[in-house]
């Protein structure tokens, strides 16, 4: 690219104006010109590239790299102490891979657990979501204000991670899961509501105002245009949620709110590696199948 | 608020929207929704077009347009009856009452609006250095995991690579780091390292190249469907179409999911903080811990307000780079 790029710089500068007059036609032109002439083929190549079309890619590229390099100096990492411990990380993860079926039963029952409170937040979160998101909706909402005050709303509720939500409905409600149920379908609702106040407002606007035309109410419209039109967005939506439900339940235990993730670290931290591992394998082979079913869902229904 | 301001779910959107060929290449400029519907009305589904979707219905004795095709319309049936009896089952199992919670529901505003307020504001240095170590935890591990994906992803690409084992071994790989979440990889990682910023940065990396390299793959095998068989046709040899062809038609695609996992991982290394890894999180941690409430309220905001400033700059990058 950077060779191509070269070549076209050249081919303007022996082309001169004409070319120079035109820099969105780059490629074409150099090679156009080029080609009669003999000229603008630098080496026997066309030159592909365009300085002035690529340079705010090349100053986000290198402004990258640049970042990357910083950060990592600033962080002030011990690098000689990783490395030197990699080998026990190999050792770890060999300690790991010696699956034993200790306490099994536990981690199954906190698997179901994680599992059941994701699936509760994501019903809870889309429930909410779907009254929310049509309040806030632009072309639907009773009252413009409220409009923007709920989508500042979902914004601040989703920026705040999820762990700090349910440790502030730990701190309510007590330990248990029906913490963790109100924590992460708090964020679940704030997720759902934006993004269906996204899909409400991306249904065409002929699809509402022939059903309002009709003679239909706010709440007809919403149930008989909006919700139809934007039935395959909701579908995919909750697919992707409940995705992220699952990790997002899953860490939960780390916090203190059970579920699997607390047999994993109760057990990373009594050094019971075989157990840790094996509760691993099963959070793995159920986020596995979790992707498998939200790609066939994606497939099959094509938004 | 601004309105666009996430742009991370529409990433992940346009992930699901994978039948509209290669986005980013045909829609240079993310047009904002209102643009972007002349190619929605075009979906049958969607379209309020009645004459496919017309149904007569006797019992009501009158005619009904239907605005959403059938298809669509028993996916959500099946979709809705599939929710009701995973509610059943979930609900059963965990014996969660939601009037339990609406009646705990006082308890949890007293506590946010009356012991967080107001925020203190003292200290602000330390705020300053938690946050920045955040930013540069996040920053480190997207350009590492980037170069590495970039890398997994040449050799995860028949496009590319064309041993079907090699594919199928970095495709297995990806998908191990990336289903497993990142918060056990910083458990396990503990184990090994001691707790640090080293093992936020390690555990960052491996989920966002598991992810990262599935993403790239999915982009480049979209390029090269495009374009491989027009440019293997001219007789070009593959480093060519590579690097001429493949490369830069999949850039956008890249940056776009490199930025969307600069969002990510801000707002996973602020929770990898909370389990010791260091930055905002940590110190937000240690102030709940102490009950220290106003002062933990503080790095709450700092926490949203980093989000939120980083959606937005990298809402900004996407249209000027994209």
């Amino acid at each position: 690219m950077i060779k191509g790029e070269a070549g076209a710089r050249i081919s303007v500068g022996v082309r001169g104006a004409g070319t120079r007059a035109n820099p969105g036609a780059g490629p074409m032109a150099g090679a156009g010109t080029g080609a009669g002439a003999g000229l603008g083929v630098r080496n026997g190549k066309i030159p592909v590239g365009d300085a002035g079309r690529d340079l705010p890619l090349h100053l986000f590229l290198s402004l990258s790299v640049v970042l990357t390099t910083a950060s990592t100096l600033l962080l002030d990492l011990d690098w000689g102490r990783i490395l030197d411990r990699i080998p026990r990380l190999g050792s770890v993860f060999r300690d790991m891979l010696r699956f034993s079926p200790e306490r099994f039963s536990l981690t199954l029952l906190t698997l179901a657990e994680t599992v059941t409170v994701s699936i509760l937040a994501l019903i809870y979160g889309m429930m909410i979501g779907l009254v929310l998101g049509a309040l806030a909706a632009d072309n639907l909402t009773p009252w413009k204000p409220l409009s923007l005050a709920l989508k500042s709303v979902f914004a601040f509720i989703r920026a705040v991670p999820t762990p700090v939500w349910v440790l502030l409905v730990l701190a309510s409600m007590g330990f248990g899961m029906a913490s963790g149920v109100v924590g992460l379908g708090f964020h679940a609702a704030a997720f759902f509501g934006k993004v269906f106040a996204q899909l409400f407002e991306e249904v065409p606007e002929e699809t509402v105002e022939a059903v309002s035309s009709a003679g239909a109410s706010r709440i007809q419209i919403f149930f008989n245009a909006v919700l139809p039109a934007s039935l395959s967005g909701i579908l995919a939506w909750t697919a992707l949620r409940f995705e992220t439900n699952y990790v997002e339940a899953a860490i939960l235990g780390m916090v203190g709110a059970g579920g699997v993730g607390y047999t994993i670290l109760a057990a990373m931290s009594s050094y019971k590696f075989g157990r840790a591992g094996l509760a691993v394998l099963v959070v793995f082979v159920f986020a596995l199948a979790i992707e498998l079913l939200t790609t066939y869902i994606k497939r099959k229904v094509k938004i | 608020m601004p309105e666009r301001e996430p742009a991370r779910e529409r990433e992940a959107a346009r992930e699901f929207a994978r039948e509209r060929e290669t986005a980013l290449e045909r829609e240079p400029n993310r047009a904002p929704a209102s643009e972007r519907e002349p190619a929605r009305k075009r979906e049958p589904a969607l379209a309020p077009d009645p004459a496919p979707g017309r149904e007569t219905n006797p019992a009501a004795g009158r005619e009904k347009i239907m605005l959403a095709s059938r298809e669509s319309r028993r996916a959500a049936l099946v979709f809705a009856a599939v929710l009701l009896g995973l509610f059943g089952i979930s609900t059963a199992f965990t014996q969660f009452n939601p009037l339990a919670a609406l009646s705990a529901q006082k308890e949890f505003w007293r506590f946010i609006f009356v012991d967080f307020v107001p925020p203190y504001m003292g200290k602000w240095e330390a705020l300053a250095g938690a946050v920045m170590q955040t930013l540069y935890m996040a920053l480190s591990a997207t350009g590492i995991s980037a170069a590495l994906s970039l890398i997994m992803s040449f050799l995860g690409t028949p496009a590319i690579c064309p041993f079907w084992a090699v594919n199928a071994a970095v495709r297995g790989f990806a998908s191990i780091l990336r289903n497993i979440p990142s918060l056990v990889w910083a458990f396990i990682l503990v184990a090994a390292f001691g707790i640090g910023a080293a093992v936020g940065v390690l555990a960052l990396i491996i989920a966002t190249v598991g992810s990262l390299t599935r993403y790239f793959i999915e982009t480049l095998d979209e390029v090269a469907e495009e374009h491989m068989e027009a440019l293997r046709s001219t007789g070009a040899a593959t480093l060519p179409v590579v690097t001429q062809a493949i490369l830069p038609a999949a850039t956008p695609g890249f940056i776009a999911w490199i930025l969307y996992c600069v969002e990510l991982n801000i707002r996973a290394s602020t929770i990898l903080g909370m389990v010791g890894a260091g930055g905002i999180g940590l110190l937000m941690m240690g102030y709940i811990k102490q009950y220290n409430y106003p002062a933990a309220s503080t790095a709450i905001l700092a926490v949203a307000v980093i989000i939120i400033g980083v959606n937005l700059l990298t809402d900004f990058l996407r249209k000027l780079i994209l």
